[in-house]
Formats: C-alpha cells, structure tokens, sequence
C-alpha cells in the first residue's frame, strides 16, 4: 500500500463538525467534512440540533483537538457566547473553534472577541480552511 | 459525566498512540460482569440507529452503557469521516452513555487498531454493557466475533438467494440476525426473505452451535425492537447470575 499523503500526521487531529441550536441546514457542513477527510483528518460529525453542553461533551468524548461549528440560522453571536466559555473553561487555549455558514463580515470583529479562532466566510476556498487548520495544529503542538 | 468523559477520551487517544503490542491471545481474561454486544452487517443496514434503539431500552433498565463506533479509514488519504453519531439521540449519546468514535486505520478486518486494549480499559471502567459497532462489511468480515460475548448481524436490504446466506461468513457466527426495514420491501419480498432465513436457519448444520436467533423490524419505527431487546435481555441477566457464582 502507497504511504498516506501527508506531511503531518493529521490522523492524529480529531475535528469535531458541529451543528448548533434550530439550524437544520447541513449541506455545507458536509462538503466541509468530505473535504477535511480528503486531507488526511479524522472527522467527526455532531449531527443537527445539539445543545452547548452536549457539543462540549461530545468533544470530550472523541478527545478532538478542534471544533468547526457551522451556523446558518443567525444565532451565531448567541450561541457563542454561550459555547466559547464553555469551551475555554474545559478546553483551554490548546483547542481550535472555528466558524463558518452565513456570519456577516460586520460580526466577525465581536466573534474574535469572544474567542472563536476563525471566521471563515463565503470568500474564502476550502483550502483556505485545510491550510489554516494544518499551520495552527502544527504551531499549537495539537498532534503527537 | 463531563469529568469522566474527559478521562475516558484522552485514555482511549493514549491507548490509540501508545507504541504497545497488542495481546495476542484476546479470548482470555475478558471481564465476566461486562457484556460486550457486537452489531455488524452491510453499509447502511441500519446498525447505528439499532444500536441507539437498544441502548435506550438497556439504560432504561439502569444498565450502564460505553458505545464504539467504528468508521474506515481512507485508504488514499488516511482521513476518515466518523459519523454514525448522526444516528443517535445526542442527549443520551452525550450525557448519558460514553460515546466514542473509532477510525480503522491500518488495520484490515474491520475493528480499528488497538481495540483489544481499548476494550480491556473500558471493561475496568464500570461499565454493565460495551456496544461495538463495525464498520459496513462484506462476505467476510468476522473478527467481530472474537471481541463480542454476543453478535447481532443486520442484513442489509434485499438479501439475495438462500446461496447467500450459505455463503456469508458472518451469520453462521452471530447469535442473532435483526433483518431491519423489513417493512420496506413489499409484501411478497419480505415473505420471501422471511422464507429464505428460516430456510437457512433449519438446513445448516449446526452441531452442539446455537443457530442464530431471527428479528424483524424497523430501527427507525422501533417495530420489533422489544423483542429482541427482550431476548437480550433475558439472556445477559442470566450470564450476569453465573458470573457473580
């Protein structure tokens, strides 16, 4: 069998898909997931409709290293400020969060501030994403 | 929980990364107060909703619960799309049973690396039951058999022929066969199929073997889950009985 293609071993970073609150929208999260998997991660997906906490426990569970929430019902300020303390506080600083669905450019600056890693908007490529994501777990010391 | 879920996620990753050789003889030294369910069967045959089903029903009668759900790696890229979490209720997969998904890795019969560790950690952990769901298999796939106290295979949609049933591997070791969504097929079809397991069950050989054990039902309606969840049942709290003798 061929070597995998990776310079990381990004086997060993877990990313959690979640889905937050009454947002039943999950075809961009699924092209998200189809696409970090492409790239070597282990992903994993939430399903529709959890809660902050059950997001927080999941995450414990399946021990990921970062969160990609997807939004599209424009709660994401809401449902921020209620998740990242929740995340910081378990998690601490050695854990990504990042966003991305329908979030106004207006709000990133206040998404930032509450803690969120990443914004990512309709701009921006899905490579933009995997790169983001490789750089920040391998300047974080994320994987073994 | 979320202490625990904490402690049970990272020992399981430690066990993931850690550079041990597995035990090689895994039939011994399983923990007899543990019962661990393996559920196995084609690619969308409906083994984690089944699951989810089930546990409901075993937490309700106060047994404690741990589920691994297992997904394959890619072989191209060595990326795996873990997702049969979709399939469970997320209050009673994360707040009130350890939940935990597995990617294969490089192992080849379909149960991930290291699961003999794991499962040897998890059985120290209080836990009454240990769901092990594998990943879609084939014609072939049996290694399930040798880490479950007890097997319940899912055919997958329209079984076939009775040469089938001859043939693939996994049935003749299961205790159980659910055949899920038997209310899709129509009504001749499910006749049919209904024929061809009862055919299969009484032509086999089966020497001093128990033959396995048919359910029909629906995962998503719940048809003819209490049944087999009342034979399960049954059968666990006895093993219990002899275990504590």
């Amino acid at each position: 069998m061929k070597e995998f293609r990776r310079d990381l071993n990004m086997q060993n970073c877990r990313v959690l898909i979640a889905k937050i609150g009454l947002d039943g929208h999950d075809r961009g999260a699924r092209i998200i997931m189809s696409f970090l998997k492409d790239n070597g991660f282990e992903v994993i997906y939430s399903g529709l409709h959890n809660t902050p906490s059950q997001i927080i426990e999941i995450s414990a569970q399946e021990d990921v290293q970062a969160l990609g929430v997807s939004i599209l019902s424009g709660s994401h300020l809401e449902s921020m400020r209620v998740l990242l303390p929740m995340v910081r506080e378990v998690f601490g600083d050695k854990f990504l969060v990042f966003l991305g669905g329908v979030i106004p450019s207006k709000d990133h600056q206040a998404l930032m501030d509450l803690g969120v890693d990443r914004v990512f908007g309709h701009e921006e490529t899905l490579s933009d994403l995997v790169l983001w994501l490789k750089n920040e777990v391998s300047k974080r010391g994320l994987v073994n | 929980m979320l202490e625990e879920s904490l402690r049970l996620g990272k020992s399981i990753t430690a066990i993931l990364n850690s550079e041990e050789q597995d035990e090689l003889d895994f039939s011994k030294n399983w923990n007899s107060h543990v019962v661990k369910i393996g559920i196995t069967g084609g690619s969308g045959a409906g083994k984690s909703s089944f699951i989810n089903q089930l546990a409901k029903r075993f937490l309700e009668s106060g047994f404690s619960i741990a589920i691994l759900l297992i997904d394959p790696t890619s072989r191209l890229t060595g990326g795996a799309l873990l997702a049969d979490r979709v399939q469970l209720d997320s209050e009673l997969s994360s707040r009130k049973i350890f939940t935990r998904s597995l990617a294969t890795r490089k192992a080849s019969d379909g149960l991930p690396e290291r699961i003999i560790p794991i499962l040897h950690f998890l059985e120290n952990q209080n836990f009454d039951l240990i769901f092990i769901e594998t990943i879609g298999i084939g014609q072939d796939s049996i290694a399930i058999r040798d880490v479950s106290e007890i097997l319940i295979t899912l055919p997958s949609g329209d079984v076939g022929d009775i040469l089938q049933f001859f043939k693939i591997g996994v049935f003749e070791v299961s205790d159980y066969i659910f055949f899920n969504k038997s209310d899709l097929l129509d009504g001749e079809k499910t006749v049919k199929t209904e024929n061809i397991i009862s055919e299969y069950l009484s032509t086999k050989q089966w020497d001093d073997r128990q033959p396995p054990l048919a359910f029909y039902g629906n995962t998503i309606h719940g048809d003819g889950i209490d049944e087999i969840f009342q034979s399960l049942h049954e059968g666990i709290q006895e093993r219990f009985k002899h275990a504590k003798l």
